[in-house]
């Protein structure tokens, strides 16, 4: 599985993600599973951990759970794991606020969330 | 408007069946992913950042009232009560579920609505001008041209893989409002000296990485000889158009490194071996089939002479007469108009639309507009069949919904793709950029001392916001982990097509909203009047001011 992390240098984990088969929603593998809660993703530490997690997402393919899983590199922030690329990071706490129904209150800031 | 035939229906039918069953077979592992991809796309179904995106097909952007209804109920029922309108004349759904797609298609297919074809490497939804039908400047009515293109692209079993996408847009009035240069096919319907209709015939042309203007490759062919000249030429891309390099294998490319002149001896000569007399005759029978179906409507006699719009017009109402005079054009009849929609509210997603919103739209569209509602490539709908004397009300009602900005053409009349927000393609977000613009440019009277304004912008280089047509242009990409924002100056679509240029290094996130203000000072300190629009002024001086009031030291 292809990295999608990019900063090595800031990397303090790495986390599996994937999209549910059923809804497409984004999950992350935890020790219980399949969650949506980035919270709850089991953070590999290293490469054979992270190993590991990706042959239990592979058996996750499998049994149809999942689509497309692939690690991510995470950084702590206050005990949750934060996305390092900016992709992954509005992936996972995106869309942005006032973006769906399309009225939008607020200043003019334009920020990124983390 | 057009409505299936029974093989239409069956056609539809038959793919909801074999792409439910494709589901199923997914859900249950017979299908892998690899096998299924291909499936789902040519039924408009991609996996996006957040979850899987419906596209539905509109066809040329004409809609029924009962079918912008249904969109509504689909909206609230499976995604979270909205759809956003796409530069290609489409609705997309953000969040529906893999599982509930077959039964999403099932209720489009009731309103005679589909989602084949939004996606993969085959012909994509024709595009067409939104006034078709009721523009004052209008040759003919390209819908019956349009529609006959639909049929003859669904399914095409020689033209299903490609190597790539393939967009083909119509337009028939004098004025292009189809944008044909940016398309792999472009059409502009004209009329020969014997009145017969037939088509300048463009090639090539489209936005992304690398932005090219179409090529006229035929001054004129009849419409008889439409089918077999579009099959000429879409052989000779399925032959030779790159498939090794995804990023070279839009016919652009192909026009651009085989040279139009040769591009054009090859399509001749596929054209004159494969001519076929049969479908020169079939052609002018289905389009004498299918042109019925857009008549014009039963027009009521609306006599001028007891026109309410012209009195509250006169009264002192001058948030109506704002929108009459930016949000509705002339019709062909004098006692009706054209009325733009806008759906760039200030500091709104550009092109989204609530269920609440489609529904009152759809109302007003039975009452005010012979049920009909257009869909534009400016992320806008069109009320095409309004009598003068109704536009009050239609203003009013209108207004009751958020749905009368009257900024068409304007600045914060902005385009923009659905970006970093939604689009697993995208490299920064478009949506708050679009936003916060918006927000700052809200003042109307500032909007129309500006003049005429295009400004697009797209979240990557693929440009679904067509950022290199517009007059100020906004790319976003990711740079060292942060959004950055390039402009670009002097794009054009229509008639005066142009692909603008990029005016220098990117700005962050938080510094693009001041630089497009910056852009927007320049024009208008240095214009020789306010009749000198932007792009005339920026045409007439070059790129240098802008350069200096957006790079120079302090």
């Amino acid at each position: 599985m292809k990295d999608s992390g990019m900063e090595t240098d800031r990397r303090t984990g790495t986390i599996i993600t994937a999209n549910r088969l059923r809804d497409g929603r984004v999950v992350f593998l935890g020790a219980g599973g399949w969650t949506t809660e980035i919270a709850d993703a089991t953070v590999a530490s290293d490469e054979q951990e992270r190993r590991a997690l990706e042959a239990l997402a592979r058996q996750s393919v499998v049994t149809c759970e999942v689509v497309a899983p692939y690690p991510v590199a995470v950084v702590d922030d206050r005990g949750r794991p934060v996305p390092v690329a900016l992709r992954e990071r509005w992936r996972i706490f995106g869309p942005g606020p006032g973006t769906e129904t399309g009225y939008a209150g607020g200043g003019e800031a334009v920020r990124v969330p983390v | 408007m057009y409505r299936y035939d029974d093989r239409d229906a069956e056609f539809v039918r038959e793919r909801i069946a074999r792409f439910r069953d494709q589901v199923q077979r997914r859900l249950r592992g017979e299908l892998g992913e690899e096998e299924f991809r291909p499936w789902r796309l040519m039924n408009g179904v991609y996996l996006q950042l957040h979850a899987y995106m419906l596209r539905v097909a509109i066809p040329y952007g004409t809609l029924s009232a009962v079918q912008l209804r249904r969109l509504a109920d689909i909206a609230e029922r499976y995604d979270r009560g909205y759809g956003h309108f796409t530069t290609r004349q489409n609705i997309q759904f953000n969040w529906p579920r893999l599982v509930d797609i077959p039964d999403i298609l099932e209720q489009l297919a009731e309103v005679e609505m589909h989602a084949i074809q939004t996606s993969g490497n085959c012909i994509r939804n024709i595009t067409c001008d939104p006034w078709a039908g009721v523009a004052a400047d209008e040759i003919e009515d390209p819908r019956p041209w349009c529609e006959l293109l639909r049929q003859w692209s669904s399914d095409h079993q020689e033209f299903t893989f490609l190597p790539r996408k393939f967009k083909v847009a119509v337009s028939g009035g004098r004025r292009d409002r189809a944008a044909v240069r940016i398309h792999d096919i472009g059409l502009r319907l004209r009329h020969d000296d014997e009145g017969r209709t037939g088509f300048e015939v463009m090639v090539g042309g489209g936005l992304g990485r690398t932005p090219i203007l179409a090529k006229t490759i035929r001054e004129w062919i009849p419409g008889e000889e439409l089918l077999s000249y579009l099959t000429a030429i879409l052989r000779v891309y399925n032959r030779y158009g790159r498939r090794d390099n995804k990023y070279k294998a839009r016919i652009k490319i192909l026009v651009h490194e085989l040279g139009t002149e040769e591009f054009r001896r090859q399509v001749e000569a596929e054209y004159t071996a494969g001519r076929r007399p049969e479908l020169a005759r079939l052609t002018v029978a289905e389009i004498a089939r299918i042109r019925p179906f857009f008549a014009p409507p039963d027009y009521a006699d609306r006599s001028p002479g007891t026109d309410p719009c012209a009195k509250h017009a006169a009264a002192d109402d001058a948030a109506f007469r704002r929108w009459l005079s930016v949000n509705t054009a002339a019709h062909r009849r004098p006692d009706h108009a054209i009325v733009e929609i806008s759906l760039k509210p200030p500091g709104g997603v550009p092109g989204n639309m609530t269920a609440a919103q489609m529904r009152l739209v759809a109302t007003l569209a039975e009452r005010c507009s012979h049920g009909e509602i257009r869909v534009t490539a400016e992320q806008n709908l069109v009320l095409p069949h309004v009598a003068r004397a109704d536009l009050h009300t239609v203003w009013e009602t209108l207004d009751t919904a958020g749905l009368a900005t009257p900024n068409l053409g304007h600045l914060s009349d902005i385009v923009a793709c659905p970006g970093l927000d939604f689009c697993a393609l995208a490299t920064a977000r478009s949506i708050p950029v679009a936003q916060a613009i918006g927000r700052r440019f809200a003042d109307l009277d500032r909007q129309y001392e500006i003049g005429p304004l295009k400004l697009k912008m797209s979240g990557c280089i693929n440009a679904c916001g067509h950022h290199h047509v517009a007059h100020i242009g906004i790319l976003g990409l990711e740079k060292r982990g942060r959004e950055s924002y390039q402009i670009t100056l002097g794009g054009s679509g229509g008639d005066e097509a142009a692909i603008g240029r990029v005016l220098g290094p990117g700005f962050a996130a938080e510094e693009i909203v001041d630089a497009v203000e910056r852009v927007i000072t320049t024009y208008l300190t240095n214009r020789r009047d306010p009749r000198e629009t932007f792009l005339d002024y920026l045409r007439r001086v070059g790129f240098q001011p802008f350069k200096d009031a957006l790079y120079a030291p302090v």
